[in-house]
């Protein structure tokens, strides 16, 4: 590198100055004027997780809220280049930090992996299915799943309430963000632990519905009727959703 | 782009239905910065896909961070080239600027010490891109508020690293403006030493003054009268090359901004038509 060392500490004593404030001991032309950059870099960030999570926003207080993101600016060495991709490293920083317990916020990090994963769904790279065709059997035929989706496993369920009513519903919630293939939109559903299994089952690779209760009926030992019976609404549901596109063609 | 004068319009989500429609505002072609939208599938995705129908683009990077002392992200680079390559872009700019330093990411443009080592640092690195792309990069004469332990004057900086670095200049001309206010020195001075032969593109924009000595280059005002002028000054000097309108924020009726790109495209048939028709 053609850069002297002297150069880089002035242009690191910069870059720290923004995220910590601490002055830097270099030559400016304007001195008066450095606060500018520390204001405006801040607000780029500050302004990405406002958005990013409007409802942790506003259960943490716009000024406390600001705090965390200036902790995390402080304290985080921010990696992707694409900023839109940051509120995923602020989830990440919050649960490392264990912020939860620090803030008596035991939904905390539910919530910010809620309000992540909806632009995650939302964002994600389109992933064009198998060609498939409407007519077929549900049972004997291969399912064509839209890949547009993620699984969640939540404890408490801020996907259905205010984190002022989630905070007392400790469970286990599990649900699906599934992005509409038509319309883009991001819906999240709750799904059952045998729907997990189904789903997953579906995506991972071809097979036929009845195999997999065959699977299923093993893993969660129960008889194949009523895995029928249980399954059923549940397929002809995400038929309707577009979780399932439709049949492999043959 | 094809014709002597196109004039383009920074593409922003807000004004996503005012780009495709066409009825109010029709630029000539569109930019956006690939940060924005490198994997970005879905609505948006989409969304893009339909205004790249429409117009042709160029595109203007925010992270490359070409001043920095760290080490470039060759990660992103090559889905940068993925990117440039699969959206047809015709030009592909950068800031003569840096956004990372001591590991960590700032997403906004830091000033580059004008310094001798510094030229060389950044002009391999606009090297080392330029070849990995397989194309030149327009880099952009940033606005600053406070020069950093400056040695040298900024046109040399700016001079020497388009020299060494073989590559384009895309002048902002409302920087131009706004650091020779700042700073208080002679635009069409500092104008006169651009290596303008290496213009291959040129921004344009408001500003907003905060202060009776400072100017931010905020992007979000219309162009004032004195920078059209700056403009119509340089151009004359030129030859013809795209031109953008950047506004990114606080945004006017939509007839507001085609008639700032009517202005524009005037400015530019007064002296490159002309000249190119007696040429
Ligand atoms: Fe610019």
């Amino acid at each position: 590198m053609s850069l002297n060392k002297e150069t880089v500490n002035i242009q690191d004593s910069l870059a720290l100055f923004c995220r910590s404030g601490i002055e830097p001991l270099i030559p400016l032309s304007r001195p008066e004027n450095l606060h500018h950059y520390r204001r405006l870099v801040f607000n780029v960030v500050l302004n990405t997780m406002t958005q990013a999570f409007p409802i942790a926003h506003k259960a943490f207080g716009s000024r406390n809220f600001t705090d965390l993101v200036h902790d995390f600016f402080l304290n985080h060495d921010s990696q992707t280049p694409q900023v839109w991709k940051l509120p995923f490293e602020f989830y990440e920083y919050v649960v490392a930090k264990e912020h939860q317990e620090k803030f008596a916020m035991p939904f905390l990090n539910n919530l910010l992996l809620f309000e992540w994963t909806e632009i995650e769904v939302h964002t994600m790279p389109n992933v064009i299915p198998h060609s498939f065709q409407n007519e077929g059997n549900m049972f004997t035929d291969i399912l064509i799943v839209n890949q547009e989706y993620k699984i969640l496993q939540l404890n408490y369920p801020v996907h259905l309430y205010a984190p002022d009513k989630a905070k007392d519903l400790l469970g286990n919630y599990y649900l699906i963000a599934l992005r509409n293939p038509e319309n883009f939109n991001v819906k999240f559903l709750n799904l059952s632990i045998l729907h997990v299994y189904f789903t997953e089952q579906l995506s991972i690779e071809e097979q036929t519905i009845n195999e997999i209760i065959n699977k299923a009926s093993e893993i969660f030992n129960l008889e194949k009727n009523l895995l029928i019976t249980n399954i059923t609404p549940f397929l002809n549901d995400m038929f309707l959703q577009k979780l399932i596109l439709g049949y492999k063609k043959h | 782009m094809n014709s002597t004068v196109n004039i383009g319009l920074g593409f922003r989500r807000d004004l996503a239905n005012d780009f495709l429609t066409q009825e109010v505002i029709n630029p000539g072609f569109i930019e956006f910065a690939p940060e924005n939208w490198i994997d970005m599938g879905g609505y948006w995705g989409n969304i893009l896909k339909e205004v790249e129908q429409k117009y042709p683009v160029t595109c203007h990077g925010l992270s490359l961070s070409l001043g920095s002392p760290e080490e470039l992200d060759w990660k992103f680079i090559k889905k940068l080239k993925i990117f440039l390559d699969e959206h047809n872009v015709e030009i592909y700019s950068e800031h003569l600027s840096y956004t990372k330093a001591a590991n960590a990411h700032l997403y906004d443009l830091l000033p580059i010490p004008f310094r001798e080592d510094a030229i060389h640092h950044v002009a391999e690195r606009i090297k080392q891109v330029q070849d990995f792309l397989e194309r030149k990069i327009a880099i952009e004469n940033v606005s600053y508020y406070t020069a950093v332990a400056a040695e040298i004057d900024e046109a040399t900086f700016i001079n020497e690293i388009v020299k060494e670095a073989n590559c384009n200049l895309l002048l902002d001309v409302n920087n131009v403006y706004v650091n020779a206010f700042n700073h208080n020195y002679n635009a069409k001075e500092f104008l006169n030493k651009m290596p303008l032969d290496k213009v291959a593109y040129i921004h344009m924009a408001g500003h907003e003054r905060v202060a009776p000595d400072l100017i931010i280059d905020t992007h979000g005002e219309a162009i004032i009268d004195p920078v059209y002028d700056l403009f119509d000054w340089t151009i004359q000097k030129m030859e013809p090359v795209p031109i953008l309108l950047e506004r990114d924020f606080n945004f006017p009726e939509m007839k507001e901004l085609q008639n700032e790109l009517n202005s524009l495209e005037k400015i530019c048939k007064k002296h490159w038509e002309v000249q190119h028709e007696s040429k």
